[in-house]
């Protein structure tokens, strides 16, 4: 079965760059681009994981990440923060905020599918 | 111990010096009154009974004298012949008329033979003890006494021969005469019971009330007279007794009155002791009971009555004052601790804001580099991963020139994240936004982690063993592992970069003291020694040309020694140039604290 991925965030380059690597990797990936409107994308394709930018004007990966979170319907969805901020913070938003994990945005897309295989087959 | 009380002291003190006193006074009164009341009582006496002495010396004067007289009357020449004519008879019948005293008279001549008598009571023979005419010529009267009275005699001498005795004239003197006098002198005003008239040889004469048997001084106070003259018959006493339970019953009154006075005056000092031990000890118990209610309620108001006498009101005015002191000092104090508390908050409000305001500050710090790092490396987010996207998809319709200037696109923009990267690290840990979060981890692993990653970094270009040596003994480290898994990777980088063939070993030992020493040695090119100070700074390789060549950012070695210093280290390397180099770090095996906000 092909595996959903959504990929939230307002960067179109990286979201792009995202997509075209999962979806060269073979999954279902879609692009929300920005905070705005994500959790009901995510309610309507009902994705297997989501990559999620934590820097976002206007509403920040964390929030969006809560809003997830309060979706019952969302439960069991795999989020990982993808961002370009330093590692250090990364790591310290992902276990803050009870996410499954991160990606660094600096990471190229053949690690970044390699990484989001991983974290589905972990799943 | 229980503490005796003033009170009792006072009262204790008070009685003992008044009861001594009052034993003291009463002995000596009855001492010095004994000795002079027998001494009065004796010369009352003796004048009473000279008084009586001297009645009964005239008495016995006068009768002698009427005696005498009598013996030397004419008639009594008749002596010599019996009386024969009855003149003598008739004259001593007639001198008892006369009412003389004597209650009968007679007349015996030189040899004891009774011439004439008034009275046939008068008896034949003198009495022996009249002893009348062994005395010769010279004696001037005798007396003896007789059952009824008093007997008296006197010689008649001869009218030729005055010295030869013819004849005795001779009497009796009642005893009544004589005991109305001694009985007298026993009943005037109370001066004795008994009296007694004696002769030279203690010969009771008369006497009344049973005379006086006993001269013990113990039981009676005698007064004795003499009378009479020189002759030893002449020598009579009168002797008066009183009997002591009749002298000394003054005495034993005294005694009573000094008893009755002493315990008079002995519950007058009680009762005075308990005034005045009263009146010391009740204004002290007043204020122990201030001062108890000070005590117990912790009031201040309250003052001490000031009464008693001068010390105890001078101890109330100094308690009142010590009170009033205390009161202010604990004024004085309270508004002190007011203002020290009033102090403490607005210290404790400024240290709230600045602790606001910094927490604010590194917040700001904080995301200043996050966005930073983002804003720097989304862009070559981008281009790494289109080129990589394109290389991957579309490679095989490009030429080997074409993949190769893609290939290099994508390297440079990786260099380019790692030098953004590295810079925002060496930034924010200057800037002091660095958060170190502590941890226990082993070393080994963490060693052997940062090796492979630099193994598979490598790939096959060189002819390279990277190797780590970490004993597994080592204790466990409660540090940063992020920062110390940095570290490792900058030096190891490091040493990759510079050495071409040969060796890279990271080794670890545990230091004295709670420390331990990472090395990580090559067999590089080796660095110059005046070179080696340099290392750490930023941007500055051995060989500033060759920065290009080994592919550096000039940053690595600099954010070892920024991160050392993190942890509380210290960094170095030693070298030989064409032999390799060491590179050193020395870290505590505990930080200080698990999490803190540091500045490098």
């Amino acid at each position: 079965m092909v595996k959903k991925v959504l990929i939230i965030d307002d960067n179109p380059q990286a979201a792009e760059v995202a997509r075209q690597a999962l979806t060269a990797a073979g999954m279902e990936a879609t692009v929300n681009a920005g905070p705005f409107g994500s959790t009901m994308t995510a309610l309507r394709i009902k994705p297997d994981l989501i990559l999620l930018d934590a820097t976002m004007p206007g509403l920040s990966g964390e929030r969006v990440l809560q809003l997830i979170k309060q979706e019952p319907a969302l439960r069991g969805v795999i989020v990982l923060f993808y961002s370009a901020i330093p590692e250090d913070e990364l790591r310290e938003l992902t276990e803050r905020t009870g996410a499954n994990g991160f990606i660094p945005k600096t990471v190229r897309p053949s690690e970044l599918m390699k990484r989001v295989a991983a974290a589905l087959a972990q799943a | 111990m229980k503490r005796r009380s003033v009170r009792t002291t006072v009262l204790i003190a008070i009685t003992l010096v008044g009861g001594v006193s009052i034993l003291l006074v009463g002995a000596g009164a009855f001492f010095s009154a004994t000795a002079p009341l027998r001494v009065a009582i004796e010369s009352e006496l003796r004048g009473a009974a000279g008084v009586v002495a001297n009645a009964i010396g005239e008495f016995r004067k006068d009768k002698n004298a009427q005696l005498g007289f009598w013996s030397r009357l004419d008639i009594m020449q008749e002596v010599v012949t019996d009386d024969a004519d009855g003149k003598i008879a008739v004259f001593l019948a007639r001198a008892i008329e006369l009412d003389t005293g004597f209650v009968w008279l007679a007349v015996h001549d030189a040899q004891g033979k009774p011439v004439a008598r008034s009275s046939p009571a008068v008896p034949d023979q003198m009495p022996p003890v009249l002893d009348a005419f062994s005395k010769g010529p010279l004696w001037a009267f005798s007396f003896a006494k007789d059952g009824r009275g008093l007997l008296l005699a006197v010689p008649i001498a001869s009218r030729a021969d005055p010295k030869n005795v013819i004849g005795v004239i001779w009497g009796l003197l009642p005893e009544r005469t004589l005991r109305g006098m001694l009985e007298k002198l026993a009943s005037s005003k109370n001066v004795g019971e008994d009296a007694a008239l004696v002769d030279a040889a203690d010969q009771v004469l008369v006497s009344v009330a049973g005379g006086v048997q006993t001269l013990d001084e113990q039981q009676s106070v005698v007064g004795v007279a003499e009378l009479g003259g020189p002759k030893p018959e002449e020598r009579w006493r009168v002797l008066v007794r009183r009997p002591a339970s009749t002298v000394f019953a003054s005495v034993r009154q005294l005694e009573v009155v000094l008893a009755l006075t002493a315990a008079i005056v002995g519950v007058i000092v009680v009762l005075l002791g308990f005034l005045v031990s009263k009146r010391i000890t009740r204004p002290i118990s007043v204020l122990k009971l201030v001062v108890d209610d000070i005590r117990r309620t912790d009031d201040l108001s309250l003052v001490v009555p000031i009464g008693g006498d001068r010390e105890i009101a001078d101890l109330g005015s100094a308690m009142n004052e010590l009170v009033a002191r205390l009161a202010v000092a604990r004024t004085s104090l309270r508004r002190h601790t007011e203002s020290l508390e009033e102090q403490v908050r607005e210290r404790t409000q400024e240290v709230h804001q600045k602790n606001a305001a910094l927490e604010a500050e590194a917040r700001y710090k904080s995301r200043f580099f996050a966005m930073m790092s983002h804003e720097l490396r989304t862009p070559l987010q981008g281009i790494i991963g289109f080129a990589e996207l394109t290389l991957t998809s579309a490679g095989s319709r490009l030429d080997e020139q074409g993949r190769a200037n893609l290939q290099s696109c994508i390297d440079s923009a990786e260099h380019l994240v790692t030098i953004v990267t590295n810079l925002l690290d060496l930034t924010k840990a200057e800037a002091g936004a660095m958060r170190v979060k502590s941890s226990w981890f082993e070393l080994a692993p963490l060693a052997s982690e940062c090796v492979s990653v630099a193994n598979a970094a490598i790939g096959k270009v060189k002819t390279l063993a990277i190797t780590a040596d970490v004993p597994s003994d080592l204790p466990r480290l409660f540090l940063d592992p992020l920062l110390v898994r940095q570290i490792i990777t900058n030096l190891v980088g490091n040493a990759v970069k510079f050495t071409k063939r040969g060796f890279v070993r990271v080794s670890a030992r545990r230091l004295a003291g709670a420390h331990v020493r990472i090395e990580v040695e090559d067999s590089g090119p080796g660095i110059p020694a005046h070179e080696i100070p340099r290392m750490f700074e930023e941007f500055s390789q051995a060989d500033d040309g060759g920065t290009r060549e080994h592919g550096g950012t000039g940053l690595g070695l600099a954010i070892v020694r920024k991160f050392t210093a993190l942890l509380g280290g210290r960094c170095g390397a030693t070298s030989v140039v064409g032999v390799g180099s060491t590179f050193w770090i020395e870290l505590p095996l505990s930080a200080e604290t698990t999490e803190r906000d540091t500045s490098a």
